[in-house]
């Protein structure tokens, strides 16, 4: 029953602006006013006006245990959102669920705008971690589901405890020492030290020895393996092709693949790898990082060193996570991954500019069920 | 506080070999696949599934300490999970957990499914097996 895998060679679309206004551990800012001032970041850089946005995307779900999931407070609807700008009766509006990140709404905003059902799109993701900013405690007393399975054995109830048995069997399985996995701490802490929305970007990068004496309430899995819960909005904006090129800073959508089909990312654009000089690679879990290396048939695990070195910028190898991923800047689902990306192919991205990029990569989630995409500075033929 | 398991019209037959301290898992008519957690039909073809008492020898693929509480489980602190696959179904991979002794599994042991009682309910652990 397996349907073969899907890659997009010409999804169509563009991403015409991306923003983040702020990053907060423990919020001082209400949700709201976080996404107003992520999209007017976002349409800043698109050089447009809230009057050109006529259809909206959020994922209106918080991954704490804890999270209320209420509208307005820890979670933010389309509907919600369309009221919150003043956008009236926009032509699309759609919610996604818990198991989406940036990356699946952009693939879901290619379909939106081939469709004809709006022209501008507005892609939001806010992420709330609340006034302590702290890991939830869950205290039901029922388990159903998939949890029943789970819950009862104290494994399902929190993301950490579940993958540090994960991380165990990752490393097990490639015959990894947790000293190898240090080139991804090393090379999140050192770039977040460059993005100013960083939450770690006043903190000294954790020598080896640090990290590997880090206590942990959950080995071999430690807490700076862990992306650190923070608030924040990542908007996008996104139209059509045609109407991408009048706007200044265009990424263009060159392809996009899920699940089982991400070793064709770059052949489904009819590129090779080594055109791309800069990648964003999902790091919720270090692990994660080195997972997708594999999967897009970057590097293999024994060779992370050379990869993942920030002094890169001074020859031809490619760039990890310019911005810190999620292990520097903070737990935004994907959105930091994308939105880098996306500053990357325009020329926006400051200090962190790798030259000459032409193509960039983002990706989200677990390799084996996550999404990614590849952008490029033209649309392609 | 506990946490206990709420069985439904998918999972009875698990837990009632649980009970009796079997492993008991649906395999599909068609294509032989065995699933955890189950689904009602066979997860990679669709197919008609019968729940099939399964060999519990398995080899631990992944070890975590836990010193902290995170949830309301009947469990005491300090306490081990472990993921492990299946010898004769290495797709599935089980998930158990111990209390911390001294004799902790490693990734690549060889162990054994057993259940242990935690409130009354038969929660999945492994013991060692020679």
């Amino acid at each position: 029953m397996t349907a073969s895998p899907l890659a997009f060679p010409r999804p169509g679309g563009a991403i015409v602006g991306a923003g983040t206004a702020a990053v907060e551990r423990p919020a001082h800012t209400s949700l709201p006013r976080l996404a107003i001032a992520s999209v007017e970041a976002a349409l800043a850089c698109a050089e447009m006006t809230l009057g050109d946005i006529d259809g909206v995307v959020s994922i209106p779900f918080s991954p704490s245990p804890s999270a209320r999931q209420s509208d307005g407070y820890d979670v933010l609807s389309a509907r919600y959102i369309a009221s919150l700008l003043a956008l009236g009766d926009v032509n699309f509006r759609l919610d996604l669920g818990p198991s989406e990140m940036m990356i699946d709404m952009v693939r879901i905003g290619c379909h939106v705008l081939a469709a004809g059902a709006c022209r501008t799109l507005l892609l939001v993701r806010p992420m709330w971690a609340g006034e302590r900013g702290g890991y939830a405690q869950r205290r039901a007393e029922v388990a159903v589901g998939f949890d029943q399975f789970l819950g009862p054995l104290g494994v399902g109830t929190t993301g950490p405890v579940r993958h540090a048995a994960e991380f165990s069997r990752f490393l097990h399985e490639r015959g990894l020492a947790r000293a190898d996995v240090y080139p991804v701490i090393r090379n999140a802490r050192q770039n977040a030290q460059a993005n100013p929305l960083a939450y770690w970007r006043d903190a000294p990068v954790p020598t080896l020895s640090e990290y590997l004496d880090q206590p942990s309430p959950f080995a071999p899995l430690s807490i700076l393996d862990c992306d650190i819960p923070v608030s924040g909005v990542t908007a996008v904006v996104m139209t059509p092709v045609d109407r991408a090129r009048d706007t200044p800073h265009p990424a263009f959508i060159r392809s996009l693949t899920s699940g089982a089909a991400h070793e064709h990312l770059f052949e489904a654009a009819g590129i090779s790898p080594s055109e791309v000089r800069v990648h964003q690679l999902y790091d919720g879990y270090s692990d994660l990082l080195i997972g997708w290396l594999e999967a897009l048939g970057l590097a293999d695990a024994d060779n992370l060193g050379g990869v993942l070195d920030p002094r890169n910028v001074a020859d031809d190898r490619p760039r990890v996570n310019t911005f810190g991923g999620s292990l520097g800047e903070g737990r935004l689902h994907g959105g930091g991954h994308l939105r880098e990306a996306v500053m990357q192919v325009a020329g926006r991205a400051g200090d962190r500019q790798v030259p000459g990029v032409e193509y960039a990569t983002a990706t989200n989630g677990f390799p084996s069920n996550g999404s990614a995409i590849l952008l490029g500075v033209e649309p392609g033929d | 506080m506990s946490l206990t398991p709420q069985p439904d019209d998918i999972s009875e037959p698990y837990w009632e070999a649980a009970r009796a301290g079997r492993l008991c898992l649906p395999a599909c008519s068609h294509c032989g696949g065995v699933d955890f957690p189950p689904y009602p039909r066979c997860s990679t073809c669709f197919g008609e599934v019968t729940w099939t008492d399964v060999s519990g020898d398995v080899h631990i693929s992944g070890v975590a300490r836990i010193t902290r509480s995170f949830s309301s489980a009947d469990l005491e602190i300090p306490y081990d999970v472990m993921v492990a696959r299946l010898d004769q179904h290495p797709s599935v991979l089980l998930w158990g957990s111990r209390p911390a002794g001294d004799a902790g599994f490693h990734p690549g042991d060889a162990a054994r499914v057993s259940f242990r009682d935690a409130s009354g309910w038969p929660c999945l652990t492994f013991v060692p097996r020679r």
